[in-house]
C-alpha cells in the first residue's frame, strides 16, 4: 500500500507491505474512505502518528488500559473517540469494552469493573461449548481466539 | 440473479390498499440483528462483509418462503434500480450507498425485504397496507425464529439485541408509517407537528428520499427506539400518535374546505386542470397533483365511476409507477420523459371516467 500525506506543503510518502498495512489497520480502501469521511480529525491524527512511528522507527508506548474503560476495542480496533464523535460502535464486543462510557451508572452499581472479562469469558465459553456441540468449528475457533485474547483473570 | 428480478418482486407490494381513513397508506416494521463475531458493517472490511454474507445468506435461503427470493449484491444494482427501490422504501438510504459484500433479498410472495450489511448485519423490513403492525410483527417473529435455529445473534441481558448505535439496542425493532397529510402540509403546520412529535420520541420526514421538501404531501413517521421500551409499549404509544395525527389531518381538511377563500378547492381544481391539459409534467408537479386528486376524491370534489377505494389505490399505483419510471430513467434532463409523463397523466384520467363537481361553491 502506498500512502501520501501532504501537510502544509510537506509531502510524506510511505510504502507498506500488505502485512504491515494490515497490522496498522490500513488494509481496506473502503474503510479508509469511511474513516476519512466520518472521523476526519482522528483519521489525520492516525496518519500523523503512523508517519511519525514509521519514519522514527519507534512506536509510542501504549498505556495499559483496564477492561470496561479501554480507549480502543481490542477486537475491532474501534476507538472510544470514534464513538463519542459518531454515536456508533465498531462491533458487539465494544459494548463490553466501552461499558463505562455507554452506561456511567454501571460504574457505581456494578460490583467490580474487573468482573467484565470473567463474565465475558463465561459467556464465550458457553458459546464455545454450544458451537462445538453444533459442530460449528469455524465459529468455535473464533471464540477460542477471543477467549485467549481476554485479559487473564484470577481464579 | 438478475437485478430486474429484485424490482419485479418489490412491485408485489402495492402501498395504498386498505388505507386508514385515507391518511395511513402503509406500515413498516424494521428488525435489525447482528452476528456476534464480526465488526458492524460501517467498520468492517470487504472480506468481513463477505464473511457476514456467507454466514447469513444460506440461512435465509433455507427458510420456507425465501428459497426462491431474488438476491442481488449491491455492486450489481444500477443507480436507477437503487432509486426505484428507495422510492418504494425497499432499500434504505444507507444501503443504497453500499457496494461489494452487501446484499438485498426480496422474496417472491412475502411483503418483506432483507438487507445484509446495511448499517447492521441483517435488516428486515416487513410491509403492510394501512395501519397494521401486528401482521408485520408476526411475520418478522416467524423469520427471526427460523434464523435463530441456525444463527446466534449478538445479545446481552443488559442491552438486548446489540446494534451499531447503542441507543437503538433492545428489541431491535422499529415502527414506520407512511402518511398522506395534504391538509397539514397545505396549512403550513408540518413544522409545528414535527416539533410536537419530537417530544413524544417520534420523528417525521418527507417520504421521497430524493427531496428535502414535502413533495406529494407524503411523509414517513417513525418511532425512535429507546433501550428501556418494549415493542408492545412502543406500538401502543406510536399507534396513539398515528391516530391523533389522522384526526388532526381530518380536522384541518374540513377547516380548509370551509375556508371562505376556497383555497383548497382552487388547489384541487388547478391540479385537475394541470393533469387534464399538461403537455410537459415534472415528477414534482405530478406528485403534488396526484396528492390533491386523492384529497379531492376523499372530499367528494372529484367523482369517479369506479368506487372510491379502487380509484384511491389506482392513484397511488400511478404515482409510484411514475416515480419508479423516473428513477429508472436516470436522466433528469430528458425532455422525452416529461412529455411521456404528461401523456400518461392524461391517459390515466381518460381511462377512469369521472367528473369534477365542486358542490361547496
Amino acid at each position: 500500500m502506498f500512502l501520501t500525506q501532504i501537510v502544509n506543503g510537506q509531502v510524506s510518502e510511505l510504502a507498506l507491505c500488505e502485512a504491515c498495512a494490515r497490522a496498522k489497520g490500513l488494509f481496506d480502501p473502503q474503510s479508509l474512505t469511511f474513516a476519512e469521511k466520518f472521523f476526519p480529525e482522528e483519521f489525520r491524527n492516525k496518519l500523523d502518528k503512523l508517519v511519525r512511528e514509521l519514519t522514527s522507527g519507534e512506536a509510542e508506548a501504549a498505556p495499559a488500559p483496564s477492561y470496561g474503560s479501554m480507549s480502543r476495542c481490542p477486537v475491532c480496533g474501534f476507538m472510544l473517540e470514534d464513538y463519542r464523535r459518531t454515536g456508533h460502535l465498531g462491533c458487539p464486543d465494544c459494548y463490553t469494552v466501552f461499558a463505562r462510557e455507554l452506561d456511567p451508572a454501571a460504574e457505581i452499581t456494578a460490583s467490580d469493573i474487573d468482573e467484565s472479562p470473567a463474565v465475558t469469558r463465561a459467556r464465550l465459553q458457553r458459546e464455545l461449548q454450544h458451537a462445538v456441540e453444533r459442530e460449528d468449528y469455524e465459529r468455535a475457533a473464533r471464540l477460542r481466539d477471543q477467549i485467549n485474547a481476554l485479559p487473564a483473570t484470577e481464579a | 440473479m438478475k437485478p430486474e428480478s429484485l424490482l419485479k418482486n418489490a412491485l408485489n407490494w402495492q402501498p395504498g390498499r386498505n388505507t386508514t381513513e385515507g391518511v395511513v397508506i402503509g406500515s413498516i416494521v424494521r428488525m435489525v440483528r447482528n452476528l456476534p463475531d464480526f465488526p458492524f458493517p460501517g467498520w468492517s472490511t470487504e472480506k468481513v462483509r463477505n464473511g457476514v454474507a456467507e454466514t447469513i445468506l444460506p440461512v435465509i435461503k433455507s427458510i420456507r418462503g425465501y428459497k426462491n427470493a431474488a438476491c442481488v449484491e449491491m455492486s450489481d444494482l444500477s443507480y436507477g434500480i437503487r432509486r426505484a427501490l428507495l422510492t418504494r422504501k425497499q432499500l434504505t438510504p444507507c444501503m443504497a450507498a453500499r457496494q461489494d459484500g452487501c446484499y438485498v433479498v426480496i422474496p417472491q410472495k412475502r411483503p418483506v425485504c432483507l438487507m445484509v450489511n446495511e448499517e447492521e448485519h441483517l435488516v428486515a423490513h416487513a410491509f403492510r397496507n394501512g395501519l397494521n403492525f401486528d401482521d408485520s410483527l408476526d411475520e418478522l417473529e416467524e423469520l427471526d425464529e427460523a434464523l435463530q435455529e441456525q444463527l446466534t445473534f449478538a445479545y446481552n441481558s443488559q442491552n438486548g439485541y446489540l446494534t451499531s448505535i447503542p441507543s437503538e439496542a433492545g428489541d431491535g425493532l422499529q415502527l414506520y408509517c407512511l402518511l398522506h397529510l395534504p391538509g397539514l402540509a397545505i396549512a403550513n403546520m408540518m413544522n409545528q407537528v414535527t416539533k410536537a412529535l419530537e417530544k413524544l420520541h417520534v420523528s417525521i420526514s418527507p417520504y421521497f428520499s430524493d427531496s428535502q421538501d414535502d413533495t406529494g404531501h407524503l411523509f414517513v413517521l417513525f418511532s425512535i427506539p429507546g433501550p428501556e421500551d418494549s415493542i408492545e409499549e412502543i406500538q401502543e404509544s406510536f399507534t396513539d400518535v398515528v391516530n391523533h395525527l389522522v384526526r388532526r389531518e381530518q380536522q384541518v381538511r374540513r377547516k380548509l374546505l370551509n375556508t371562505p377563500g376556497l383555497y383548497l378547492q382552487d388547489a384541487i381544481g388547478r391540479a385537475y386542470g394541470l393533469l387534464t391539459n399538461c403537455r410537459r409534467l415534472s415528477i414534482k408537479e405530478l406528485r403534488d397533483a396526484v396528492s390533491l386528486l386523492r384529497l379531492g376524491t376523499l372530499q367528494g370534489l372529484l367523482r369517479w365511476e369506479e368506487d372510491e377505494h379502487t380509484i384511491l389505490v389506482e392513484l397511488n399505483r400511478f404515482g409510484l409507477e411514475q416515480a419508479t419510471i423516473t428513477a429508472l430513467a436516470e436522466e433528469h434532463g430528458d425532455p422525452g420523459l416529461c412529455l411521456r409523463r404528461a401523456s400518461a397523466a392524461r391517459d390515466f384520467l381518460n381511462n377512469h371516467p369521472h367528473h369534477f363537481s365542486d358542490t361547496t361553491i
